[in-house]
Parts: structure tokens; sequence; C-alpha cells
């Protein structure tokens, strides 16, 4: 019993551990990025977390991001509506989102907000500059970052003994 | 190559996710539903079971108890099971729209064992019947007074005629005895001279003894004749007399003919007001009823108020143009049924209700709610509820086609009601809410039925109204209640219109005219007669008073001329005379 318990969880931690190459932190960023800047009643954040849960991005990453910018994007929310104001009263656009308001399951993304557009939009703006900047740092500070981490206990039992002694040898 | 331990592991954590949002939605949801409507009721919500879940299009309920905010000892409703099947199409859409439901083993009003109270609430005060109470009891008094007076009422029999002929009855005799008495003086006078006359013609001898004497009795025929002729001038004076009393007697009976003709019923039975206190108080309950259904629909179904709809704080929605917004929530159609009770009776009832939803300024369209019973109480209820304008209006039309109604007293009185027997109602209730203004009309058709009086009045006269007046109300048939509603449900006002308190005054108002009629002639016949006999006495008196006294007084009359003659000759023979 508590080996199947302990298994299991084992299962877990490596599934939240993920892949941990800098491409893939930083794509989880990217995407957590988005998650926390997107009103979560829109079926647009549910989309995103399906497609972390669906590729092998770091979900820890991905975690971590999707808090940091959920606290930023309330800040940012008059630009977002602001964004998302210009862009859903906008003439030309104007068929196009008739069109996409009638489509089924369209009403549950919640589009026609705001700052769901506004957000949506900077999201998927800043999606690309996050994911090279970050996959960058990663690239020359990945090491090292991991292990100043490894001061903490909860990254120590997330990493798993694997993952200490690679950083224990990268460091000797 | 594809890794299936990633794979594996990754759909594992979906399905925890999904089985999660699956099992979790129910306990939520019910955790919700309890925690919303106690809060906003201040009543218990219980409820048995109930199975959601968004990956299936169907929410089933079961046992739901909810408690009546103003008696915490009672289930404002419950039911047994409620089926709601959703549009598929529309949850894609995020519109929770239930093409179909039903509501099974639905009762209003049932007893509760524990109370239901959650918070000690107001409770709004019944505004309805103590003013029309007062009301009817102030025209209870008026009619009242009136029919009892009507039925009470004893009639002056002592005619003048009959008072003034008694007079002349008791007077005549003695004014012609005492005639008589002075004719009977002068007789005895008469006789002392008649004696005179005769001892002179038997001895003349004793002619100048006795000449004192003659001499008196010859100025006493002189002072008896001028008495004579002065009773003959009373009994023509007494003639003349009797003749203006006989003339007094036939005035008096021509006063009182007028008496008699003035006799009139001039208290007649206000129809209106008959009505309103034989029936008001009985339509004042259905009125009572009909009115509380139209609260009930407007309390149970209120204005939504705009910032119960999802207000978001965050950005604004965009209401794209040509596209017109469906309710988030829509009820199309509910099909129920279940138990309920009118006037203690237990009835089953089916019902429907079609374009409910928290949204109706969207939606366009008001709400409709329709009931019919089955069984021995047939009656059905159509309400509407139109939530889609900024004035709010409701409207419900109540139908039973017969409705059995047992034996009535209809009081009017301590002295005076009226029995009703057992028939059939037909009620047509139709009140419309616009606002705050109430309009709309309870009608009652109650056909064959069976009026009686009865009443504990004791007098020959009541007794024969009664009589008369059964047989009148034996013409009505039926009779119709219409009560026209106006106000507010916080201060309704009604005006009671019927034709059977007219009915009843007609029957009332004919039988008291004719009996008075019939009183008045039986009244005048009397007078006739007493006035004939009266008359008929008088000249009978006449005739026979002045006969005798007539008869006497001529033969007094001759008797002293011839008297006067004799005494004449008697001197003339003795060579004497008077100077």
């Amino acid at each position: 019993m508590f080996l199947f318990i302990y298994k299991t969880l084992k299962i877990l931690i490596s599934a939240i551990r993920g892949s941990d190459s800098p491409k893939q932190i930083g794509f989880g960023i990217a995407v957590g990025m988005m998650i926390g800047l997107l009103p979560k009643d829109s079926a647009f954040a549910m989309m995103f977390g399906l497609f972390v849960f669906a590729t092998s991005v770091n979900l820890l990453a991905t975690t971590l991001s999707a808090i940091t910018f959920a606290l930023i994007g309330s800040l940012c929310d008059p630009l977002f509506h602001q964004v998302g104001l210009f862009v859903l009263t906008h003439e030309n656009l104007e068929a196009t989102w008739v069109w996409l308001y009638q489509q089924p399951f369209s009403a549950w993304t919640r589009f026609n907000n705001t700052v769901v557009m506004g957000s949506l939009l900077v999201g998927l703006f800043l999606m690309f500059p996050i994911y090279y900047y970050s996959t960058g740092f990663f690239e020359a500070n990945g090491a090292r970052f991991s292990r100043s981490l490894t001061r903490f206990w909860l990254f120590r039992v997330i990493a798993g003994k694997k993952k200490l002694a690679e950083l224990a040898g990268a460091e000797s | 190559m594809i890794k299936w331990k990633f794979v594996f592991i990754r759909l594992f954590l979906l399905f925890g996710i999904f089985a999660a949002i699956h099992f979790g939605t129910s306990p939520l949801l019910k955790f919700g539903l309890v925690t919303v409507a106690e809060w906003v009721t201040g009543s218990k919500l219980e409820i048995g079971s109930l199975d959601a879940s968004p990956f299936q299009t169907q929410i089933v309920v079961g046992k739901v108890h909810f408690a009546d905010p103003k008696d915490p000892m009672k289930n404002l409703f419950d039911f047994s099971d409620a089926h709601l099947n959703f549009d598929q199409n529309e949850l894609l859409h995020k519109r929770f729209i239930v093409n179909d439901g039903s509501l099974d083993g639905l009762q209003f009003g049932t007893e509760r064992t524990t109370s239901g109270k959650v918070i000690r609430p107001e409770s709004a005060e019944s505004a309805e019947s103590s003013l029309i109470n007062d009301y009817i009891a102030n025209v209870g008094e008026n009619v009242a007074g009136g029919l009892t007076d009507l039925l009470t009422r004893r009639f002056d029999e002592n005619f003048e005629t009959i008072q003034c002929s008694k007079d002349v009855f008791e007077r005549w005799p003695q004014e012609y005895a005492a005639l008589m008495q002075r004719g009977k003086k002068l007789e005895l006078r008469i006789r002392e001279i008649r004696d005179l006359s005769r001892s002179l013609q038997a001895n003349p001898l004793n002619t100048l003894r006795d000449l004192p004497k003659v001499e008196q009795a010859v100025r006493d025929s002189t002072t008896i004749k001028s008495e004579l002729k002065n009773l003959q001038q009373s009994l023509a004076s007494y003639r003349n007399q009797i003749l203006v009393d006989r003339n007094n007697i036939l005035a008096a009976k021509n006063r009182d003919l007028a008496r008699i003709d003035e006799i009139k019923n001039s208290k007649r039975l206000n129809g209106r007001s008959l009505s309103q206190l034989l029936v008001g108080d009985q339509n004042g309950q259905r009125v009572d009823l009909a009115i509380s259904w139209i609260k009930w629909l407007r309390t149970t179904f209120p204005h939504p108020k705009k910032q119960l709809e999802a207000n978001r704080s965050r950005g604004q929605t965009i209401r794209f143009p040509g596209i017109k917004d469906e309710p988030d929530m829509l009820v199309r159609s509910l099909r129920l049924n279940g138990i309920g009770t009118f006037e203690n009776r237990p009835y089953e009832f089916t019902g429907q209700i079609a374009g409910l939803t928290h949204q109706p300024e969207r939606y366009g369209k008001p709400a409709y709610l329709q009931f019919e019973s089955t069984g021995d109480i047939q009656f059905s209820v159509k309400g509407m509820v139109d939530r889609s304008q900024s004035i709010d209006h409701d409207r419900i039309v109540i139908k039973i086609p017969s409705l059995k109604v047992s034996d009535q007293e209809l009081k009017i009185d301590d002295k005076v009601q009226l029995s009703l027997s057992s028939s059939e109602v037909e009620i047509h209730a139709r009140i419309e809410l616009v606002g705050n203004e109430l309009s709309g009309q309870v009608k009652a058709v109650q056909k064959q039925v069976g009026l009686t009086i009865a009443t504990n009045i004791q007098n020959d006269f009541a007794g024969e109204l009664k009589s008369m007046l059964n047989d009148d109300l034996k013409e009505i048939q039926g009779f119709q209640i219409v009560a026209k509603i106006s106000g507010t449900p916080e201060s309704p006002k009604w005006e009671l219109n019927s034709n059977l308190g007219p009915q009843i005054a007609n029957a009332f108002n004919s039988t008291i005219s004719r009996g008075y009629e019939m009183k008045k002639t039986e009244l005048v016949n009397r007078l006739n007669k007493e006035a004939d006999r009266a008359l008929m006495q008088v000249s009978q008196l006449l005739q026979s008073n002045e006969k005798v006294v007539s008869l006497f007084l001529k033969s007094q009359t001759s008797e002293i001329f011839q008297l006067e003659n004799r005494v004449a000759d008697l001197l003339k023979v003795r060579g004497l005379r008077f100077r």
C-alpha cells in the first residue's frame, strides 16, 4: 500500500518536474505567462492549461510563471482593456467578431470581453520574446540557478536524487 | 518516438482533474444552491440528492423541501424528483437552456416536523379584510335594521270614523232623551189643565171658585204652546245637527282612508348593499385568494436586478451589432405534477412552466405558467409573468368550472336569515398586476340555487310576508357575483356587483309592497264596513227618535189647543172672559 502511494507520488513529482531543458523551461514560462495574464473564467486559460498538459513543457516553470503573471496581469487590466476595446470595436473586424461569436464554444472563451481579448493579444505578442529571453537565460545560467535551488527542501524533493547527483557532478 | 511514460502520466493527471470536476460538481452545486437560497430567503432548503456534471446534459434532483419564509413549520414547496435536460448545442454557446424538464410530486404548504427558519425575516402584514369586514358590518346594520322594521311593523287600526260614530251614538240618545224629558214636563202641566177643564165641565158652579186656576191654566197653555214650539224647533235643529254629524262621520272616514293611503313602504331594500351583506364576506375570501396568487407570482418571480447579471469587474463585454442576446439560463418547458389542497380537499394537478429565465429582458418574452387539476376538484390556473420590460406585468386566470357548495346560511341579522341550498358554483377570475396597479375581476356564477327565508319574528304580518316571500324567492334560480378589483397589492380595493342582492331585494320589496297593499285593502274594507254601519245607525237613530218625539210633540200641541178651546168655551157659557 505504502509502496503504491510512494510510486504514485514519484510519478506525479516526475510529471511536475517534466523536462528541464532550457527550451522547455522557457516555453513553460511563456505559456505560464499566457495562463497568468488571461482571466481564469475564459476558456482560453483552460485551453492553454490543456496545452501544457499535452506537451512536455516544464510544469513547475509554468506554474510559477502563471502565478507571477497573474499578479502582474491584474495590475495591467487598464492596458488590456484599452487594447481589447480597440480591437473589438474596430469596424473592419466587426464581421469577423460576429461570425466568431456565433460559433459553438466561442462564448466559453469570452473573447468579446475587452480584458480577455487585450490580455490574449498582449500575451501572444509577448510570448516569443519571453520564450526567447528565458531560454537564453536558462542556457547561460541554468546549472548555477539549479544549484542555488538545492537549498530548498521542496526543490530537492521534486528534483530527485538523480538530478541532484547531476548537479553535484557538474559543480565538481 | 512516443514517450509512453510521459503520455500515461499526463493522461492520468488529466483524468484526475476531469474526475474531480465530474464528481465534485454535484456536492458543490448542492452546497451553493442551499447556501444562496438560505442566505436570500432565510429559510431552509433541503436537497436529498443532486446529480450534475459539466460532462452531461442532464441534472437530476431528488427530494427537495424548501421552507416557507412566512411559516417555518410549513414548506413553501417540495417535490420528489426533478429532471432538467439541457440543450447540448446551446451549452456550446454557454447558454443553459432547459428544453424539456419535469418536476414530479410537487406540493405546496406541506407540514414540516422541524422549523425551517434560518434567520428571522420581517414578515409583511396582511393588508386585506379588516376594512372590508368593517364595511360589510356597517352595511349589515343598515339592511338588517330596515328589514326587521318592515317585518315587525304594527299598523294603527284605531279609525277616527269609529271614534266619531261612537260619540254620535253616545250623544244623540241623550239629547233626544233630554228633549223628551222637557216634553214630558209639559205633558204633566197639560194633564193638570185637562183635569181642571173636566172638573169645570162636570160642575160649572165651581167655575167662579176655580177662576184663579182657570186664569193660570189659560196663561200656562200659552206658555206650553210656546214651549212646544221651541221643542219642535229643537227637534228640527237636531235633525240638522245629526246630518252634520253624519257628514262628520263621512269626513272622518275620508280622513281614515287618506291615512290608510299614506301607509307606504318607505324603506326599500337596497340590492347592492344586500349583496355586500350576503356574499361580500365569502367573495372577499375568493378575492383574497386571487390576489394572494398574483402576489405570489410577483414575489416568487421578482424583477431581476441588473447587478445580479454577470457584472465582470474586469473589462467590458462588447455586444456586437445584429446579434440578439439570448438569456444565459432559460427553461423552455418544465412539466409539473403534484398534489395540492383546496378548502381542505386534496387534488392532483399537472402543469407546465415555459419561458422562465433570470434574464427576461434579454429573452424579451414573458414566462407562462399553467396548472390543471385532475380528479374531483376541477380547476385551471394560467399565469403570465412578464419581466421583459421596465414595468413588471403579471396576469393570472383561474377557472373553476364546477365547485360544489354545501348548504349556507346567509345571515342578515339575528332575526332574519336566508337559507341557500347546496349547489354548484362556477368561478372565473382574471387579475392583472401592471407595475403596482391591480385590475381584474373575480366572477362566480351559482346555478340551481334554492333560497328560503327563515325568521323568528312572531307576528301575523311577518308570517304572511314570510310565506309570500318564500314563494317569490323560489323564482330565483341562480345568481352571479362579480368583484372588480383595483388598488395595489398592499392595499387592494374591490367593488362587488351581484344580481343576488337585487333579486332578493326585488322579491322583498315586491312582497312587502303586496303585503302592504293587502293590508291597506283589508283596512279600507273594514273602515267602509264600520262607516256604513255607523251611518245606517245614525239614520235609524234619527228616524226612530225623531218620530217618537215628533209624534209626542204633535199630540201634546193638539191637546193643548183643544184644552185651550174647551176652557174658552166654558168661560163663554158662564159669561166670563179674561182681559
